[in-house]
């Protein structure tokens, strides 16, 4: 695993053990250098990622730790992020 | 009997009836169309709307003294004796029948506040022609106020094969619209504010046209909801806006985070986002310090006796500085100073005599070059939940400059838990990710109502000040001293559509259509609308036009055109400047 590219969050939650590639998938946020050709669009689909990149440097993923260590190791892989939940702004 | 089938404000008229008799409908009849017999001959009737099969004919109704107005219609209004009601209730043909109210003859204060119906009627404008997207918590397809205008939704928490932008979900339109449900509410409020067609309660740009992503608020879903519905917008040929009445406070609050990055980038001419400021105007969620070269600081935080999850802080310094990060628990334990970690996992773990402790300090963010810790505080057992009272997160700069340091509690679907005390707590820097976008239309909230009468006749109060901002709207400006929020719209206390799917407190109900909320969340779509009758003016404008057009439109009240307030923006927008 790559941890210079994950953010806080994706490393805090990740923890301090190595990443099972059976654990559950989170959301995460991926940018790289360019906008992914066919090698690394395909590489991407073998990790279990599904939608249009369409030229796009910075797009979403669901993954397993797994397949996020895999990913942060690619030179083409400028961060992975966490996804966070939000959520509705009225005063309830 | 089918009492689900009626609306509560029609089944209080009946308990009301069935144990006072006609006595116990006046009290309805002032508010409702009920016409009690007293001293007549003829039963207690009622008005009421009636939802239908669209070709059900009702005349066999007649002889029950049933008069249904319109021969055809999914919604028809009628006249009824209310001993009918429990005949018609379990009459196939019907879906619901809902208590019709007396409304005033014109819009509700809010819009007449800052002046929409003017600007419409002057400029011809309806929003027809625009699309108004929404990422929220779902939409009622079957509200009258958006009947025939929902073209598409995607719903990211059904199972289905998803969309171009996302492999998950389910995208729906037609019939299929209503597989679709806001059980929240939030999300049919939001459309019935920025484009219901309601003639009291209705939105700003009720003749646009509305794609819907009722989403799972993952920050990653909201941002493949923005772009879907830019995609949809691309395809119809129409410029759209997006609202995004949602928030948290992950992010650095300077706009570089992923989803607002997302926002920005897909920004441009015809392609508009407005966001909510957020509502932590009461909250103190920000904690910022200023440390000396050399020197030491503490910021104190407290967690509530009662808490139900983990403390979590996020904080950010610039990427120049040097600090070393530790943790005293309510106990006076404390934990390892802890400096940027480089190499291996940038997390750790301790193990207190009263808590849990977990420290995250990597690299400088490669967004924004700054850097970024994680604080989780958590019970000793696992699930175990973070101690009560006052932690201090202790701050060392062993740096040669000063270094200041902004720290935010995360909040969650339950509010705001952990907040600042003491001197580090600040009013400043609490609009989180989407509202920090730089590409957005950001929005704080203005208070045009604090009154109104709820579903069982009785006169609700809020302790908010009419005319004035909204005390709850988050306060700007950016971390990076980008002025925000932009402009500030009604946002309390705003009626708007409910949900036949959601269950709000009935004092927030004021009939069987229509509840009150407030918040930025409310304010958005007021704004969302404004941009929607802007497109339809000029489908090219970018984000910078409109920004533009809408500061020069607001002003603080007593300030000149122009003045910024963390609060208040550029101040409340006057449709009629625009």
């Amino acid at each position: 695993m790559d941890y210079n590219k994950l953010d806080a969050d994706l490393i805090a939650q990740l923890g301090e053990t190595p990443a099972d590639a059976d654990e559950k998938p989170l959301s995460v946020f991926i940018h790289t250098t360019k906008a992914p050709g066919p090698e690394e669009e395909s590489f991407l689909k073998k990790l279990g990622h599904r939608g249009d990149i369409a030229g796009r440097d910075l797009f979403t993923a669901s993954l397993s730790p797994g397949a996020i260590d895999k990913l942060s190791s690619q030179p083409w892989v400028r961060y992975v992020k966490l996804s966070r939940q939000m959520r509705p702004l009225d005063e309830k | 009997m089918k009492a689900q089938k009626l609306s509560p404000g029609l089944l209080t008229a009946l308990a009301d009836f069935e144990q006072e008799g006609a006595p116990g409908l006046l009290r309805h009849a002032m508010t409702m169309g009920v016409v009690p017999s007293l001293g007549t001959p003829k039963p207690e009737r009622t008005v009421v709307f009636i939802e239908c099969d669209k070709n059900a004919n009702f005349d066999d109704l007649a002889d029950q003294g049933i008069i249904i107005n319109q021969p055809k219609g999914r919604m028809r209004t009628g006249f009824l004796p209310l001993e009918s009601l429990d005949a018609l209730s379990d009459d196939k043909r019907v879906k619901r029948i809902i208590s019709s109210r007396y409304r005033r003859t014109r819009m509700d204060v809010a819009a007449g506040r800052v002046h929409i119906p003017q600007f419409r009627n002057t400029n011809h404008l309806n929003g027809q022609g625009v699309v108004i997207g929404i990422v929220d918590t779902g939409i009622d397809p079957r509200h009258p106020a958006f009947t025939g205008r929902i073209l598409r939704i995607w719903d990211q928490t059904l199972s289905g094969p998803g969309v171009a932008e996302g492999g998950y979900g389910l995208e729906l339109t037609g019939a299929n619209l209503t597989a679709s449900r806001d059980t929240h509410g939030h999300g049919t409020h939001v459309a019935g504010m920025a484009t219901g067609n309601d003639s009291t309660f209705g939105g700003v740009a009720p003749g646009a046209r509305i794609v819907f992503v009722k989403t799972d608020f993952q920050d990653a879903h909201i941002a493949d909801g923005v772009r879907y519905i830019f995609r949809v917008a691309r395809d119809l040929h129409q410029p759209a806006v997006i609202n995004l009445s949602l928030g948290g406070h992950w992010d650095a609050h300077d706009g570089t985070d992923p989803m607002a990055q997302i926002i920005t980038s897909e920004s441009g001419p015809g392609r508009i986002v407005c966001c909510a400021a957020g509502n932590e105007g009461n909250d103190n969620i920000h904690g910022q310090t200023t440390l000396a070269a050399n020197n030491e600081g503490t910021m104190r935080f407290k967690i509530p006796n009662d808490s139900i999850r983990d403390g979590f802080l996020n904080g950010w310094y610039s990427g120049a500085a040097r600090l070393e990060i530790s943790v005293r628990t309510p106990g006076g334990f404390v934990t390892t100073p802890q400096r940027v970690i480089t190499s291996g996992s940038a997390t750790r773990s301790y193990n207190l005599a009263d808590a849990r402790v977990r420290v995250t300090t990597p690299r400088p963010d490669p967004a924004n070059g700054d850097l970024h810790f994680v604080v989780q505080a958590s019970g000793l057992l696992p699930g175990a939940k973070a101690a009560g009272g006052t932690w201090q997160l202790i701050l060392r700069n062993t740096s040669a400059s000063k270094a200041i340091v902004d720290v935010w509690a995360i909040d969650d679907q339950n509010g705001t838990e952990v907040v600042f005390t003491g001197s580090s707590k600040q009013d400043s820097m609490k609009i989180g990710s989407p509202g920090c976008a730089i590409g957005a239309i950001t929005c704080a909230a203005f208070t045009t109502k604090k009154q109104w009468r709820d579903i069982d006749g009785i006169t609700r109060t809020v302790a908010l000040m009419v005319g004035d901002i909204s005390d709850f709207s988050s306060e700007g400006p950016l971390r990076n001293k980008v002025d925000k929020p932009d402009v500030a719209a009604p946002g309390a206390m705003i009626v708007s559509a409910l949900s036949r799917d959601s269950s709000p407190q009935r004092s927030s109900m004021l009939d069987g259509l229509h509840f009150v909320d407030a918040g930025t969340s409310m304010a958005t779509p007021f704004i969302a609308g404004m941009v929607a009758l802007l497109l339809q003016r000029n489908p090219q404008l970018d984000p910078a036009a409109v920004r533009t057009l809408l500061r020069a439109a607001a002003k603080i009240p007593n300030k000149a055109v122009g003045t910024f307030s963390p609060k208040w923006g550029f101040g409340l927008v006057d449709a009629q400047r625009l």
